[in-house]
């Protein structure tokens, strides 16, 4: 059972590696490339704390063979930092008070990216949508929306800056 | 997970050369959701994985000749967010924006949802209702099923080793059809059916008389299935709120007789009143005549709390 | 009218940017060299004698390390929150499915599962015992000792029989409320090491230092020799309290002298770790036809399961806010926590009141029917007020907002409920419904204390070590608002360590809404001992008496002659001069008394939190949908720290009480938990929240730090019941059990109206 060797972007970087096909891509980005912000919450796509961006759409990370993403484009949360900046997702989550264990947040965060990405002007129906494939226990998920929709207003539809 | 030969080809024809020379245990990977779970808990231990995510040729939306063709690796995410699907097949464009969440649409394929089999396979009731034909292939050539053919006695897709689906394709309903899907699940997303109902239903030109109507229903068989006698009461008759009724109540009796041939046969009590309400539901969205609506108020508070 | 810097204010949470870019550590994400895989046998029956574990052919496996049992065990085998019942590593009987039998360390986790498969098992099964009432018969299979029951209660006030025969009205019903499951979206996790010679755990918990206690214990270590650190926690609810992976990962290091990390899957955290008590609960109440309550009776009989955990506090706990939050001159409650083999039950936000709430808001709905009253009106002539005696005979003193929480409701009812007009298909009927509850802070009639120790550092910085675990719900920013304001400092320059055994004295369990009021207390304390020595320097150079001092914005001012002042940096560098260091140190704990063993009359609780919500929902009589619509809430948190914080708490509730009531449905057949994920035990989603209006009342606890009590479990406890009532209201049915499935409402329209 030979080990397959992957190429792809990961938040924005060439990389590769190479791995045994069983492992997931959940599995890949955590051990191979010790990006832990993604997480395992539940082992079968139904929480949504190992969420990831794969070119451009949000995807359950423990749903995937790392080997799938070959060719792909990945991004986790520790790629929205741009030069020590915080993205305008995750400055608007802690202003509208969206934290609270914090374990669903990165998955929180991305989903909301990968909309925002999509839709810069999203409707309150469209935010819910984008986030419904994420489990928060803690927050009731209403200052999440607010987050998102705070950064809506401040981004003034440039999502991407 | 114990390992295994990973295969990830980029056309249909070095998919089915692979299959041919793979022997037992060989999988085929599309969405994921459901296999690779499935893989974790040691359901299945596969000896080869094979990956379609790159088959280009398989992802596909598109109207010729009156047809719709759908790519068997195409997600339900972009099925429903298709301007084609939306306007001419709405029922399919709503089944699939239920299923799961925005991630899982993401993933998920028809393909998939179609072999998979599930009694509560929302898409599945949708193509049902669309009459919808099946383009199986293999390397010694393409075959037709139509949907309701597909499934064996024990409820799987019936598929020959070395086969794969590749389309889905029904003839476009014309501008007298209107459709409507609606999926009872126990909350608004991440929902498993508990009951599903899919119409389609074609006016007369000019006259409120049902031409023509199909109906389907989710999670009442081991499949989702057509109630013809439902069907019947209505064809030929005027769309108003006493026929629908009645139409209604033939959907409840349908679903009381298949589950009473069912091993849920606790669910009947139910599921035949449930039927009711999301098909009561499909009709007010999609026949402006039968809105059936009452005030609501609480007076004045003192009364009330 | 109080001008703070810092109190009231939502400032920016102390974890939050960690927890936004990924950075925060949560337990699985910490990461040694050389470290090894941990997996957990567990049994695969709920009833047995445990014959033989053979572990020879798993450790003879390439990569394993160890494999352990309960001969590997150094100290005690017996752990346990309150009760000590609870094996490490199975000795002599298995007791449910799921009991731990032997433990693996090996280079990976495959190699873990695989050496698990390899370990071999003997027991002799017994007959199993699942159903409360039968484990009470003498015949009974007996899950400890020769008894199934494991303690009672008893609750007298006044004389009920008499009472009774004065009653104008009476209501009779029994309620029933089944398992809940936590479901803190991070499953248990923790890694242990030996560094710098100290055994030392970093664990996923809601009370690192219970855990240290409990592994020095099982390894027959000095505490100071075993260091617990709390790792970023992802969610608790009480349901990470009890021993989780700490014993086990003790062991391992303790044999190993390697680092251990141990993950829990889902199923097995769904299978092992606590769930909320079952009910069932029979209740009579009484009333003259005036709505005045007269009589209460009650008898509650709740399932522990294999083990006791938080039985004892749970039953205590029910039994003392039985009433609700109403003033009844006469009280009998009885009741019996029970041994089953089932899943072991323990400690879920709001330990037994939840199940009590739905019980009693449901009576005074019935009653206020009976009477001809409107439900608001027979709480309001009820309600708790100051100088009200509760069932324990506590005359409550001091913020007691139960009323101002029923106005205040009842006025955003009016303005985004009563008052509307809309069309619905006729499938759906709207209706709404009110829930009141109380509930006191910290635990009941027990010390529950908590400690802080405090610098202030040469710039004016401060560190604050605090043993109070921080799970999400933001003590750590409340400490340090706490601190900030009290000397006089920006936030921004107050930074805590907290829940770290070798760093942080002992901060308690976070559990029974108390950290704010108890935690929260030890820190003003040792802030206000640092502070004392500030002042002794400030008095000097402001030649003013300390009572006329206020340390605001880094400043000294005199009240009255603010221009006479000087800053904090002068104080310190006159501090420095003289020797004089900047520190404090503070416990606190609550003033309460026990309760008399026969009567459990006394002073549970040193102040009680209380709320009223309104609930408007809107039920599909086909489908037997129940949709929750808006809710009212408000809340007498006596003063809340920082609002948003109080805000998500009441939100986070809401979503968790509408899963009490309706969607979740917890399944457990013949002792075996068949709901073991997320796929199969549902928590509602972004796409179901409804519109919530929280109203903070701020009732100013006089002991409370600033005036603050506590919210995180008083968020949930409201839900449940106002949604029972509201339901009622829409379609007449009266639903005495939860959750409230579709079937069950199809049932109960069935029932009705056929």
């Amino acid at each position: 059972m030979g080990k397959v060797k992957v190429f792809f972007k990961l938040n924005g970087e060439d990389v590769s590696s190479e791995i045994d096909p069983s492992k997931r891509l959940l599995d890949v980005i955590r051990e191979d490339f010790g990006l832990t912000s993604v997480k395992e919450g539940c082992s079968e796509g139904e929480c949504g704390a190992c969420t990831v961006i794969l070119n451009g759409e949000a995807v359950t990370s423990c749903c995937i063979l790392g080997a799938q993403v070959d060719g792909c484009s990945v991004t986790t949360v520790e790629g929205l930092e741009k030069n020590g900046e915080l993205d305008i997702l995750q400055q608007a989550f802690l202003d509208a008070g969206a934290v609270q264990c914090g374990f669903c947040t990165p998955g929180m965060i991305l989903s909301a990216k990968a909309l925002l990405m999509k839709n810069p002007n999203p409707t309150l129906e469209e935010i819910k949508t984008a986030i419904s494939g994420n489990l928060c226990r803690c927050t009731g998920y209403k200052k999440i929306i607010d987050g998102v929709q705070l950064a809506v207003e401040r981004s003034n539809g440039d999502i991407n800056e | 997970m114990n390992s295994f030969q990973y295969y990830s080809p980029k056309s249909v024809r070095e998919t089915l050369n692979i299959l041919d020379r793979c022997g037992e245990n060989t999988y085929i990977l599309a969405g994921g959701t459901d296999f690779i779970v499935k893989m974790r808990k040691k359901i299945v231990e596969p000896k080869n994985v094979v990956n379609l995510k790159k088959v280009e040729e398989l992802s596909y939306i598109e109207e010729k000749d009156n047809i719709i063709k759908i790519g068997s690796m195409t997600t339900h995410s972009q099925i429903e967010q298709n301007k084609i699907i939306n306007k001419k097949a709405t029922i399919l464009a709503e089944a699939c924006r239920d299923v799961g969440s925005t991630q899982i649409r993401n993933l998920g394929t028809i393909g998939g949802n179609i072999m998979n089999s599930s009694a509560a396979a929302d898409s599945v009731a949708a193509l049902v209702a669309l009459d919808s034909s099946c383009v199986i292939v293999g390397s010694e050539g393409e075959r037709l099923v139509n949907i309701n053919d597909l499934y064996g006695k024990n409820g799987n897709a019936v598929i020959n080793k070395g086969e794969i689906l590749k389309e889905i394709f029904f003839k476009t309903p014309n501008s007298n059809i209107v459709s409507g899907f609606k999926k009872l699940g126990r909350r608004s997303a991440l929902a498993i059916v508990v009951v599903s109902i899919g119409i389609i239903i074609e006016k007369m030109p000019e006259e409120n008389i049902c031409k023509n109507i199909r109906i389907s229903l989710g999670a009442i068989s081991r499949n989702p299935c057509r109630a013809k006698a439902a069907e019947d009461i209505l064809i030929g008759k005027e769309i108003n709120v006493d026929n629908i009724e009645k139409c209604l109540d033939k959907i409840s009796e349908f679903t009381v007789s298949n589950l009473e041939k069912s091993p849920f046969r606790n669910l009947i009590s139910h599921k035949r009143y449930a039927v009711k309400g999301i098909g009561l539901e499909v009709f007010e969205r999609i026949c402006s005549e039968i809105k059936s609506v009452r005030r609501h108020n609480y007076g004045k508070s003192e009364s009330v709390l | 009218m109080n001008d703070f810097n810092v109190i009231g204010k939502s400032v920016q949470k102390k974890d939050g940017i960690p927890k936004v870019t990924g950075k925060a550590l949560f337990a699985r994400d910490i990461k040694f060299e050389s470290m090894l895989y941990a997996k957990v046998l567990r049994s695969k029956v709920a009833h047995a004698l445990l014959k033989r574990v053979d572990t020879s052919k798993a450790e003879k496996l390439p990569g394993v390390a160890a494999v352990l049992t309960s001969k590997d065990i150094p100290g005690s085998n017996r752990i346990g929150i309150i009760m000590k019942d609870e094996p490490v590593l199975v000795d002599d009987k298995i007791r449910r499915y799921g009991d731990a039998l032997a433990v693996v360390a090996a280079e990976t986790e495959e190699i873990a599962e695989e050496a698990l498969n390899l370990i071999e098992v003997e027991y002799d099964e017994l007959p199993l015992v699942t159903n409360v009432y039968e484990a009470l018969k003498e015949d009974s299979p007996k899950v400890h000792g020769d008894t199934n029951l494991l303690t009672t209660r008893t609750l007298i006030k006044g004389d009920v029989d008499e009472a009774f025969k004065k009653c104008d009205v009476i209501v009779e019903k029994i309620y029933k409320t089944n398992y809940y499951a936590h479901m803190f979206i991070e499953p248990e996790a923790g890694v242990s090491k030996y560094e710098n010679g100290l055994l030392t755990i970093w664990a996923s918990t809601q009370n690192p230092h219970f855990d240290r206690g409990e592994v020095a214990r099982v390894l027959g270590l000095p505490q100071s020799k075993v260091r617990v650190v709390q790792a970023e926690t992802g969610g608790g609810f009480g349901g990470k309290l009890d021993i989780s992976t700490q014993c086990f990962l003790g062991l391992l290091t303790y044999h190993t002298k390697k680092p251990v990390k141990l993950a829990y899957t889902r199923e097995e955290s769904m299978e092992v770790s606590s769930k909320r008590h079952p009910h069932i609960m029979k209740y009579k109440t009484g009333a003259d036809k005036n709505g005045k309550l007269i009589a209460m009776e009650a008898e509650f009989i709740e399932d522990s399961g294999a083990y006791a955990s938080y039985a004892p506090a749970v039953i205590t706990r029910a039994v003392v806010h039985s009433t609700g939050p109403y003033e009844i001159p006469n009280v009998r409650v009885r009741a019996s926590m029970v041994y089953t083999n089932n899943p072991m039950a323990g400690a879920f936000r709001g330990f037994g009141v939840p199940q009590v709430s739905i019980a009693h808001e449901q009576q005074m709905d019935m009653l206020a029917e009976k009477l001809n009253m409107i439900p608001y009106d027979i709480r309001i002539i009820n309600a708790l007020r100051v100088g009200s005696y509760t069932c324990t005979m506590q005359k409550l003193e001091d913020s007691i907002g139960v009323v101002e929480t029923l106005e205040k409701a009842r006025e955003k009812a009016e303005e985004v409920i009563l008052n509307s007009t809309c069309e619905l298909s006729s499938r759906k009927r709207r209706g709404v419904g009110i829930g009141c509850m109380w509930y006191g802070i910290g635990n009941t009639g027990l010390p529950n204390p908590a400690s802080a120790f405090l610098e202030m550092h040469k710039d004016g910085s401060v560190t604050v070590m605090a043993g109070c675990a921080d799970i999400g719900q933001g003590s750590n920013t409340v400490m340090c608002q706490i601190v900030a304001e009290t000397l006089g400092v920006n936030y921004e320059e107050v930074n805590i360590i907290s829940a770290d055994t070798g760093s942080t004295p002992d901060g308690g369990a976070t559990s029974a809404s108390r950290q704010t009021y108890i935690s929260g207390n030890a820190c003003k304390k040792a802030a206000e001992m640092a502070k004392e020595s500030l002042m002794q320097v400030a008095e000097e150079l402001l030649n003013s008496p300390k009572e006329d001092i206020i340390l605001k914005n880094k400043r000294a001012y005199v009240k009255g002659h603010e221009d006479n002042n000087v800053s904090l940096q002068e104080i310190l560098s006159r501090c420095a001069a003289k020797g004089i260091m900047i520190v404090g140190s503070g416990y606190f704990n609550p003033n309460t008394t026990g309760l008399d063993p026969h009567t459990m009359q006394g002073v549970p609780f040193a102040t009680y939190a209380f709320a009223t919500h309104f609930i408007e929902v809107e039920v599909d009589i086909y489908t037997g949908e129940v949709k929750v619509l808006k809710v009212i809430a408000a809340h007498d948190v006596g003063k809340a720290i920082n609002r948003k914080m109080v805000e998500g708490q009441i939100e986070g509730g809401c979503l968790m009480g509408m899963g009490l009531g309706i969607l979740e449905n917890l399944q457990v057949e013949n002792a075996k938990m068949k709901t073991l994920n997320f796929s199969n035990y549902l928590i509602y989603t972004a796409k179901d929240i409804p519109e919530i209006y929280p109203i903070i009342v701020e009732s100013e606890e006089s002991t409370g730090p600033f005036g603050a009590k506590g919210v995180g479990e008083p968020a949930l406890i409201p839900v449940a019941p106002a949604i029972l009532n509201a339901v009622h209201n829409a379609i007449g049915v009266r639903f005495t059990e939860i959750p409230l499935t579709l079937e069950k409402v199809v049932e109960g329209l069935n029932n009705k109206f056929n």
